[in-house]
């Protein structure tokens, strides 16, 4: 039990505290917007850095946003028929969704991700514009983050089975 | 018969999956990769990490975070407040007044906002008991507020116009200008609504009585001042788009600094203000982004599967223009009222979008805005509509859950009204377009 408490927890605390950081990236998503524009209207001087910058800024901030807006139940569900349910069942149905939607949906993307990230890593894959970033680690955080989005998935599986049993993680 | 039969079932099995409960976004990611891996094989995966790729490096839907983040700052501070309290004056000496008041708090802050929770909620909490206690009709000033509030769907920035437009692959600017049109007439209609059954029975909405209001210059100056900054802000974010200085995501990040600036204008600015401001954004934005990648995955399966042809297929086969447009507008209707906006938007529109355009000759702002001001009234629907539930959660005393459902019915019939007008006439949506855009 004590081992199960500690995974719950080292997981969730995990996610909270990618959650802290990742909600300061909308601050130079704003900036980074309001530098460019500055530049290109005021001094004609587009910045070949730009595009692939908000990109990143952003591509990062979706990710791993949404597996902190999954651990504070952020991603709404349509509970009108759970709701009815007696509260056991409500717990085991809502393991049994865990299993088939979360974590079939985790797997197949950190499956299918990997793969094409390490191949990225090994061409050094670079950007489309001018600037030529390299974008293997934007690749990596698709399975990245989706690994995050399982663990959620089973530290929710546990507590879920604990409430089961009665029992507060 | 089939492939219709085939559709029919996967149709039933999504509807199905989607009333479980779990996640809308997870639910549809987790259907995509069974039914791929099912139908069509390990090449599955590489497509949904591709599609969910296209997604992190989709400029149009950068703008959601952005003007997200605007909404919350200004939320913080205190605008809402400061309008209703200026506007309110204003209009106190005219019947029902104070619901115009809100109407017009709701159709400025809907603008800035484009969340209509938030609106909902902010002007519930804000406006409701300010006109329960001065006699308002309890129907009438929950309905105000609700239909208010499901105005952040169609006046731009809004939110859902953003991922019309990054969907169907065509202009967010554009679709932004012609909402405008739409977006004040249904305000304008509501509060004639509002006016004419006040003059006919005073009882819904008594005028405030002559000696509790202020004198005309006083309430002028307020009400002025009260409006001119968040109009302002309005003012820059669309100008931009409209004078074709900015793209909305640029709109997005300008409207969020001065957003910003206001707040600090205001004295609202702080360290606990912006972190709830930030903390709320990411909840908001990845919210409607996870919905965007799960559904992403779940269509382009349904896609590959030849289930997107066969639906196509069927509405190829209606034949008649407005037969189409009365069978899709039913469609998405009945689907707004039980399933995400989101959703919606990233499975119909890739199949009635081409359709509208290719085989009917529609044009897709117009019939987009249709489709904008169709999910509103779903969204007034009982018993599943979004605003309903939001009006249910805020527990306003004495309105009782019958009372939420019967005040939307009149703006039901107002939004239905629109929806016809904006059908029969199009200028409604071309006239601002075709000035900025051209012909």
């Amino acid at each position: 039990m004590e081992i199960l408490r500690f995974i719950v927890h080292k997981i969730d605390a995990c996610n909270e505290w990618i959650g802290k950081i990742i909600q300061w990236a909308i601050v130079p998503l704003v900036v980074v917007f309001i530098i460019e524009s500055i530049l290109r209207k005021v001094f004609s001087a587009p910045q070949i850095w730009f595009t692939e910058t908000s990109y990143f800024i952003y591509g990062y901030y979706m990710l791993f946003g949404s597996v902190y807006t999954f651990l504070h139940g952020g991603h709404v569900g349509i509970d009108l028929f759970s709701e009815r349910l007696s509260l056991k069942r409500r717990h085991a149905l809502a393991i049994a969704c865990f299993v088939v939607f979360t974590c079939v949906f985790a797997m197949g993307m950190i499956k299918g991700g990997v793969p094409i990230a390490v191949s990225s890593w090994k061409a050094m894959e670079q950007g489309h514009s001018v600037w030529r970033p390299p974008i293997a680690h934007f690749r990596t955080a698709i399975p990245v983050s989706f690994m995050f989005i399982f663990l959620h998935g089973i530290s929710s599986i546990i507590k879920h089975a604990a409430a089961i049993k009665g029992i507060k993680l | 018969m089939n492939d219709n039969l085939f559709l029919t079932l996967i149709g039933a099995l999504t509807i199905g999956a989607l009333f479980l409960g779990h996640p809308v976004a997870l639910t549809f990611g987790g259907l995509g990769i069974i039914m791929g891996l099912l139908f069509i094989g390990p090449a599955t995966l590489p497509i949904a990490v591709t599609k969910t790729y296209s997604i992190m490096v989709s400029f149009p839907l950068m703008a959601i975070p952005l003007f997200i983040f605007m909404a919350y700052i200004l939320e913080k501070s205190g605008i809402a407040e400061i309008m209703f309290d200026g506007i309110r004056e204003l209009t106190a000496g005219l019947p029902g007044g104070l619901a115009i008041a809100v109407n017009i708090v709701c159709t400025v802050f809907a603008a800035s906002t484009g969340i209509i929770g938030a609106s909902i909620v902010s002007m519930g909490v804000l406006a409701a008991p300010y006109l329960l206690e001065h006699g308002y009709d309890k129907k009438l000033t929950v309905g105000t507020i609700m239909a208010g509030g499901t105005l952040g769907i169609i006046i731009p920035p809004s939110l859902l116009l953003i991922v019309m437009g990054a969907v169907a692959g065509i202009s967010v600017g554009k679709l932004f200008i012609g909402a405008i049109g739409p977006g004040l007439l249904l305000s304008l209609l509501y509060m004639i609504y509002i006016y004419v059954v006040c003059r006919i029975n005073p009882k819904l909405g008594p005028p405030v009585p002559k000696e509790e209001i202020k004198p005309l210059r006083t309430r002028l100056v307020k009400g002025i001042t009260s409006v001119t900054p968040p109009a302002l802000l309005m003012f820059v974010v669309l100008g931009s788009i409209f004078f074709g200085i900015a793209t909305p995501s640029e709109a997005g990040a300008i409207g969020a600094f001065s957003a910003v600036i206001l707040a600090i204008c205001y004295g609202k600015f702080n360290m606990r203000n912006l972190y709830y401001a930030t903390t709320a954004t990411v909840k908001t934005s990845c919210m409607v982004l996870f919905i965007i990648v799960g559904v992403n995955v779940f269509s382009a399966v349904f896609m590959a599967m030849g289930c997107g042809r066969t639906l196509g297929t069927l509405f190829i086969g209606l034949g008649n223009k407005w037969l189409f447009f009365a069978m899709t507008m039913i469609l998405i209707y009945l689907m707004g009222m039980i399933i995400d906006w989101t959703a919606i938007l990233m499975l119909l529109i890739p199949i009635f979008f081409p359709i509208a355009q290719r085989i009917y000759g529609l044009d897709p702002f117009w019939f987009g805005m249709l489709v904008a001001v169709n999910l509103q009234v779903s969204f007034l629907s009982p018993p599943f509509g979004y605003a309903l539930f939001f009006m249910k959660s805020l527990k306003l005393p004495g309105v009782t859950l019958g009372d939420v459902y019967k005040s939307s019915i009149p703006f039901i019939g107002l939004q239905i009204a629109a929806l016809i007008l904006i059908a029969l006439f199009p200028q409604i949506v071309n006239f601002l377009t075709d000035l900025t855009f051209g012909v």
